[in-house]
């Protein structure tokens, strides 16, 4: 048991004895190797469950958008811009959440782990390492309100931007890129577990599940799958925070990413915003500016 | 009278005629569209319009939705910046559209089908020009096949 389990461990418990928050939420042991699962620790004696390592790869702040009142949750430096967005979008107000940091060096990519036939944290190599974590600077954008263990110098990151297929994308013609994307729906089964896990989507009512009017249909062929990634796309421009819980759940592993991040990069362009980064100000579509470009428009 | 406004007088029937959708604000766009019918100007009848309040109330999805119906263009017209009947409607439309339009591209929808423009309600001339220009456009593209991926039988 590492010291920022001991020092997590023992917070934890000591927020539900004095009844600060309602619930913890952390990592605790899977049942599956080399696999972490989201833990409710409502108990303080429940508190020796919690864990944290390399295998902790969810976003459990999503757990907490729909806690009432005050719940502390374990977050991860890329973690922290979700919860930025809720307070942004005032789903969720700064004194609602319990923050707890710790030093993360990276999670790992476990079914590609698994694949290779590795089952042990000691066999982790580079290549097993999310793409996002050399991207990562170790700075936490809102200070957390607790720290476990020691506190993570902010570091130059390995790799200033995360890139992927959309620069190779950008450099076929136009009929390769559609075939790009036909493939792509071709292969998705729309179980919508990209949008179960993503931490932006947290509409009560998704507009894909509504049937008065049906805007995407429910049916399993491929345009229909292509209507959901786009809308998906709409709605996150802007909003995505890049933290990769879309591809790393995918059943099928499609580069689900490829949409986000063009926008990302697209949104930073236009309109020099990044999401996540800051509680104030409002999402570039939820704005405007008087002399915004307009060179499309006849 | 345009060459184009000529040709739609065709009587061939076997030629092709693109599906234009337009969404039309209430307050500029349709009412220039409403002079332009009330000046006696022309323009080809390939355009279908459709009513909204504000050019901020359409939704990317509809664009999207009347493409994958088999629309062969999509065109959005509201009014001018600083004109807009709910003060800022269009603006609020004009980043949407932006970003959209870079989604679109890198999907790989040729961005000559999703066309924006700004037509006031003194501006029949150029609604009548607008659109004319725009089907011109879609008819050289031709019919706008396989936008959304082919719908495969299932075994």
């Amino acid at each position: 048991m590492s010291d920022i389990e001991n020092a997590l461990r023992e917070h934890a418990r000591q927020l539900l004895t004095d009844k600060t928050v309602k619930a913890v939420i952390g990592y605790e042991k899977g049942t599956e190797s080399i696999k972490a699962t989201p833990a409710f620790i409502l108990r303080p004696e429940d508190a020796d469950r919690l864990i944290f390592d390399a295998t902790c790869v969810h976003n459990l702040v999503k757990f907490a958008i729909r806690f009432r009142g005050k719940v502390a949750v374990v977050v991860k430096v890329c973690d922290m811009k979700a919860v930025i967005s809720y307070i942004q979008e005032a789903q969720k107000k700064r004194e609602d959440f319990y923050l707890i940091g710790l030093p993360c060096t990276g999670i790992i990519k476990r079914d590609q782990m698994i694949a290779a036939g590795k089952t042990k944290l000691e066999e982790v190599t580079a290549e097993f390492i999310s793409p996002k974590c050399p991207a990562c600077d170790y700075k936490y954008m809102l200070e957390p309100d607790f720290y476990a263990g020691e506190r993570q110098e902010v570091r130059v990151s390995e790799v200033a931007v995360e890139t992927g297929y959309e620069v190779d994308l950008m450099k076929m013609t136009l009929e390769e890129r559609r075939k790009f994307f036909d493939d792509l729906s071709q292969k998705c089964i729309r179980c919508y577990a990209c949008r179960q896990t993503c931490p932006m989507c947290y509409c009560l009512q998704c507009i894909v599940d509504k049937n008065q009017p049906q805007w995407v249909n429910h049916s399993i062929y491929a345009d229909n799958n292509q209507m959901w990634h786009l809308i998906w796309a709409m709605h996150l421009a802007g909003r995505c925070i890049s933290c990769g819980e879309c591809e790393r759940v995918c059943p099928q592993e499609l580069p689900l990413r490829v949409f986000h991040r063009y926008l990302v990069a697209k949104v930073k362009e236009h309109f020099d915003y990044v999401a996540g980064q800051s509680t104030e100000g409002k999402p570039p579509l939820n704005m405007y500016f008087l002399g915004d470009t307009e060179n499309f428009i006849r | 009278m345009t060459d184009a406004a000529t040709e739609t007088k065709s009587t061939d029937v076997k030629e092709w005629r693109p599906t234009l959708v337009a969404f039309l604000c209430n307050w500029c766009t349709y009412a220039g569209a409403d002079l332009a019918g009330t000046s006696r100007l022309t323009y080809p009848a390939d355009i279908r319009i459709i009513r909204v309040p504000c050019s901020g109330r359409v939704d990317p999805l509809f664009l999207l939705r009347a493409l994958q119906d088999g629309a062969d263009g999509v065109l959005v017209s509201g009014c001018h910046p600083g004109d807009c009947h709910y003060t800022a409607g269009n603006y609020y439309a004009r980043r949407r559209f932006m970003i959209l339009r870079e989604l679109l591209d890198l999907f790989g929808i040729d961005l000559e089908r999703v066309q924006f423009s700004w037509v006031s309600a003194a501006e029949g001339i150029k609604w009548s020009e607008v659109v004319t220009d725009v089907t011109k456009k879609i008819r050289d593209l031709g019919p706008a096949k396989g936008l959304f991926a082919p719908r495969r039988e299932m075994p």
